[in-house]
């Protein structure tokens, strides 16, 4: 079983902000989690049917879909993932369809200060720390209580460790579709 | 004799009455006389006539008096009536251009904006991570420098003739050393400003350019002048030293950016109007008997020719060449500054300067009042 902590996704049409932000992360919080990278939002999608991450964290404006388009997607693959936006547009409308669309939890401004930076996503991981608790007490609660059954229990972990592992894509001919 | 009386006198007592007179009595004398009779009654009647005559004409000709006076008054009045219709007219022009110059400086002001935040989002871009490497690179060094550290100690801890302390000691000169631990710190926190000063402008280009007219909120004046300062600094900077004295200043009832786009339009033109070199001078004071603040901006340019001066604010009039000026940015200053119910001064004397003074109002008239409760 992976044990590994979930880690931070970075998104970012642009490779200098992202090696920027890491070289941030890995120096602040040399013992924080580990930090993925992506320049493309189709790929960190891709990812994100692999590995868990606690955070997301994307740029509003990118050539291949909006961050706004990124998150939605995002949020169904990872629903629990806490949703950034670290944006040099600092619009309002963005801003608004933002909060509302994505249920952001944090909307970041370019160019950053780098101290906040890290304290939001320190803030952040540790929320999302303390959400996962919970929602392990809940699941531990409803398995006492028998309302889950053990084929249940199974699916959700296979499913934290694995995003998307339960759900199969079937196409209209009744083929399943593979990612890979 | 009158001949009418000679005729009457030969009728009644023959061609030649001084030779052979009828005796008194006859009764010639007596038609003589009834014919003289007659004839002043007739003359009698013929004045009373005339003169019945004459009242007539003068009753006509007072009639007629009356006539061309209440022609007269009603003449006045149509004048009256179109002096105002065209004073009406007029006003409409004015507000029809007025209209026009709103137009076209919204239209400026929604393309600059637009501008403003696609370059301000590419550039923050690039800001954002330099900014953010600077930092780290700020750290790093410090790490590599405690290595340093650490090798002349261990360099110092060798005896004299070990060559490993030897190379140590010549590559530390070699290297500079001593110099790279003074300037790093120096070339950092220079690079820094320098990303905080372009981090700036473009705030100040968002500022500037954000897209809310119309909307008054009360505001200091001062910021708005400055950040306006900022931003034509290389306008100005190679032209003129800028002094500025901005005084102590209510909160007036405004709109920040219009404000903003009088203020560069007006140190644009200070700008334009210094051949070489010369001083532009900013000051904002507050004018407490009046219920105003005041905006000066003085330059030691070429002036403006007194003809020239009626025209100044006139939309497309511009002693420019072509391509460097439209001539609106003045007219737009002023309906700018109109709308704010204030007042732009000018005076100028050629070849010793020019000096405007912006004038505006603390408190707006009752209706943009509203507005800007509304807004607070």
């Amino acid at each position: 079983m992976n044990n590994r902590p979930p880690r931070i996704l970075l998104v970012d049409d642009e490779p200098a902000v992202l090696s920027a932000l890491a070289r941030l992360l890995h120096r602040q919080l040399p013992a924080g989690p580990e930090v993925e990278t992506f320049t493309s939002p189709r790929a960190a999608l891709a990812r994100a049917w692999e590995v868990p991450f606690a955070l997301v964290v994307s740029d509003y404006r990118m050539a291949e879909m909006d961050g706004i388009a990124f998150l939605k997607e995002f949020a169904e693959i990872q629903p629990h993932a806490l949703r950034l936006m670290l944006s040099g547009a600092a619009d309002f409308d963005v801003l608004v369809s933002a909060v509302n669309a994505v249920g952001l939890h944090r909307y970041l401004i370019k160019p950053w200060d780098d101290e906040e930076v890290c304290s939001v996503l320190q803030g952040a991981y540790a929320e999302f720390g303390r959400q996962e608790a919970d929602r392990q007490l809940a699941l531990e609660r409803q398995r006492q209580l028998g309302q889950l059954s053990p084929e249940e229990i199974e699916r959700r972990r296979l499913e934290a460790e694995e995003p998307g592992i339960t759900r199969v894509n079937w196409g209209p001919d009744g083929a399943i579709h593979l990612d890979d | 004799m009158h001949p009418l009386l000679e005729r009457q006198i030969r009728r009644h007592l023959g061609e030649h009455p001084e030779t052979v007179l009828p005796p008194p009595g006859d009764a010639a004398w007596e038609h003589l006389f009834n014919a003289i009779g007659e004839s002043y009654e007739q003359l009698d009647r013929d004045l009373l006539l005339r003169e019945q005559a004459l009242n007539l004409t003068s009753e006509e000709l007072n009639r007629r008096n009356d006539d061309l006076r209440r022609e007269l008054a009603e003449r006045t009045e149509t004048e009256e009536a179109l002096q105002r219709e065209k004073g009406e007219q007029a006003a409409l022009i004015t507000r029809l251009e007025d209209a026009k110059r709103q137009l076209l400086y919204s239209e400026k002001m929604a393309s600059i904006g637009q501008l403003a935040a696609g370059v301000a989002h590419e550039i923050n871009n690039p800001v954002g991570f330099v900014q953010s490497n600077i930092n780290t690179l700020a750290g790093y060094v410090e790490d590599l420098f405690a290595l340093t550290d650490l090798l002349e100690e261990v360099a110092a801890g060798l005896p004299d003739d070990s060559p490993l302390g030897r190379k140590i000691r010549e590559s530390c000169e070699r290297y500079d050393l001593e110099f790279l631990r003074e300037d790093v710190p120096k070339l950092l926190s220079e690079s820094r400003d320098g990303v905080s000063r372009v981090r700036k402008i473009v705030q100040d280009l968002r500022d500037f350019s954000h897209p809310d007219e119309g909307k008054f909120a009360w505001i200091d004046l001062n910021p708005g002048i400055v950040s306006t300062l900022n931003i034509v600094n290389n306008e100005l900077k190679y032209k003129a030293e800028v002094i500025t004295e901005l005084g102590e200043l209510p909160l007036i009832e405004a709109n920040q950016n219009q404000l903003n786009q009088v203020f560069l339009n007006l140190l644009v033109n200070a700008a334009h109007a210094i051949k070489d070199k010369g001083v532009i001078n900013v000051a904002t004071r507050h004018l407490p008997e009046s219920g105003e603040v005041c905006i000066s901006i003085a330059d030691t340019g070429a002036g403006i020719p007194p003809e020239n001066l009626k025209r100044i604010f006139d939309p497309f009039f511009t002693t420019k060449p072509v391509g460097k000026g439209t001539g609106l940015g003045l007219s737009l200053s002023y309906g700018i500054v109109q709308k704010h119910h204030g007042r732009i001064e000018v005076d100028s004397q050629e070849r010793a300067g020019t000096l405007f003074q912006v004038f505006l109002p603390i408190h707006q008239p009752a209706a943009e009042a509203s507005a800007a409760g509304q807004q607070a």
